[in-house]
């Protein structure tokens, strides 16, 4: 059982990758900062519970996730990146305030379908097993492994596009 | 594309945003403090509407014990609170009038203010609602009464006599159960301390607003009673143990006062343990709050809802409260009978109509939201 007092240690210890994640999602790091914000105070009201949980970063994981989601911005957002990075591929020279969505993988993300964007991100950057995805997602390991492949198969011919992401 | 050469793109492009800072502590603090106080206002705000519609059915109606008896009848549409078909909810395109049945749109309300946002949104009876429209840089709060009709239309929409620069941020509001009067909780902005305040205001601007002060602390969570009692949460952040509910009579003393406090109840539920919002009775007789019972592993909490006295503060009954609190959707009550003996519960997906000892579950034709991102997001109905 942890103590209250160790909040500050599970906060600083988890923030950035909390954060990095919904990055992933949204397209937004201010966003994601928001949403991560906002996982950590619910976590923060209910520390004397979660302070017992072999994994409470799982728990602010999943709320996070449930809030970009929920939320709705992530799909007005991720329109909106996705149609400023369309111009921005007809007209070379990206600005340099755009660059965590200009890179390579970061634009290939966000073209991916909501559906597959959550589990390869979930997959390949926060490192989750599919079973793991699964119960987070709350989806059947059968449907993660299959938008998994799709997501990845998607995400390659996406970043095709920008052939310093592949060389 | 190999895994691994994928997961070190992946790498690479989170490295930056993994080494964010987090900002203080105390930053998610006040976050938390302000959901709570936006959590309990939404449900407040079905406490004012419940207070008139029992006292129209109680008066108008000889005989009748409880208006909220129909409410198991109902199965085909969304059930709460009876005779009130629409809600509002506030995000970033403005105030959304939703058909309660089925979650439609049927109106989408952009403040009269260009540039500007609702923050705020309560409920009373007879499809009227209160809008409060705050600025974060000025703190200058306009307050927007707002009418529907019948059939859910805008049919009026005017600005209160009292808008007007705000000593503070606003965290909470209710309205009162005859529909005359509204109050608002305000607390210093970030970085400033001082004491929370609570003021009451005429809709028609003819009555001189009446406030309040608190000695220390925030106050949040507003819930009006039938009759003039208010109450709130009491967050006395140097003494914590002090913290809890308090009632205000909105009748006596004001002018800058200390808070005028009828009851020196304290709810004996600990804070961090307080799942939902709290609700005074229209009665004036009970608080209702939910309360997570606690967990070992799981991802969510089960919840329990606790009848407290409101004149003491003491337990009264726990009540069955099915479902989950899993932090991303309303858990709590939606709406009271006048004395609460009958209730409408939602945890989750879950929602619950308790008659006496007797439970029934109602399918949900819409989830209510609680993910309160930033200034945005809160409902009334």
């Amino acid at each position: 059982m942890r103590h209250c007092g160790e909040f500050g240690e599970f906060y600083e210890a988890n923030y950035g990758r909390i954060v990095a994640m919904i990055a992933a999602l949204l397209g937004d790091r201010h966003e994601a900062e928001d949403v991560a914000q906002e996982a950590f105070a619910r976590a923060l009201t209910r520390w004397s519970r979660l302070a017992g949980y072999e994994l409470p970063e799982a728990w602010v994981r999943r709320v996070a996730l449930r809030i970009a989601i929920d939320s709705g911005r992530r799909r007005r957002r991720a329109r909106a990146t996705a149609a400023r990075l369309e111009a921005q591929r007809q007209t070379p020279g990206p600005e340099p305030g755009d660059a965590l969505s200009f890179t390579a993988l970061g634009a290939a993300l966000l073209r991916l379908p909501l559906r597959e964007r959550e589990v390869v991100v979930l997959h390949y950057l926060a490192d989750l097993p599919v079973d793991a995805i699964a119960r987070d997602c709350g989806l059947p390991p059968g449907t993660v492994k299959t938008r998994l492949a799709a997501g990845r198969q998607h995400l390659e011919k996406e970043l095709a596009h920008f052939p310093e992401a592949v060389a | 594309m190999h895994d691994q050469k994928l997961r070190d793109q992946f790498d690479d492009w989170a490295r930056p945003l993994r080494d964010t800072a987090p900002p203080p502590v105390a930053v998610l603090r006040r976050r938390a403090r302000r959901r709570r106080a936006r959590l309990a206002a939404a449900g407040a705000s079905a406490l004012a509407v419940t207070g008139v519609i029992v006292g129209l059915a109680v008066s108008g109606l000889p005989g009748r014990q409880d208006a909220a008896t129909p409410i198991l009848a109902v199965t085909a549409r969304h059930p709460y609170p009876p005779g009130e078909p629409y809600l509002i909810t506030l995000d970033n395109r403005g105030a959304e009038v939703r058909n309660e049945a089925n979650g439609k749109v049927l109106k989408v309300l952009a403040p009269p203010r260009p540039g500007s946002s609702f923050t705020w949104v309560a409920a009373a009876s007879d499809r009227l609602f209160v809008l409060a429209d705050q600025q974060d840089r000025t703190g200058v709060a306009y307050f927007y009464a707002l009418r529907l009709g019948a059939a859910g239309q805008v049919v009026s929409l005017r600005l209160v006599p009292h808008s007007g620069a705000m000593n503070g941020q606003i965290y909470g509001m209710a309205v009162s159960a005859d529909g005359s009067e509204f109050a608002v909780a305000t607390m210093p902005r970030v970085p400033v301390t001082g004491p929370a305040r609570v003021f009451v205001y005429g809709f028609g601007g003819a009555r001189v607003p009446r406030g309040w002060v608190s000695s220390a602390g925030g106050v949040g969570t507003l819930s009006w009673a039938g009759d003039t009692r208010l109450a709130f949460y009491w967050e006395d952040t140097s003494q914590p143990a002090r913290s809890g509910l308090r009632i205000l009579a909105t009748t006596l003393g004001s002018g800058g006062s200390a808070l005028p406090l009828l009851s020196q109840s304290r709810l004996a539920v600990p804070e961090q343990n307080n799942s939902g919002s709290a609700q005074l009775t229209a009665d004036g007789s009970t608080v209702l709050t939910a309360v997570a019972e606690g967990g070992s592993g799981a991802a969510a909490s089960k919840v329990r809802l606790g009848e407290f006295a409101a004149a003491s503060g003491r337990l009264l009954r726990w009540k069955p409260l099915t479902g989950t609190d899993d932090g991303t959707t309303y858990c709590g009550v939606l709406w009271a009978s006048r004395t609460g003996s009958t209730l409408i519960t939602q945890c989750g997906h879950i929602q619950q109509a308790i008659t006496g000892g007797k439970v029934t579950h109602i399918r949900l034709p819409m989830i209510i939201p609680n993910t309160m991102v930033g200034d945005q997001n809160t409902f009334a109905w």
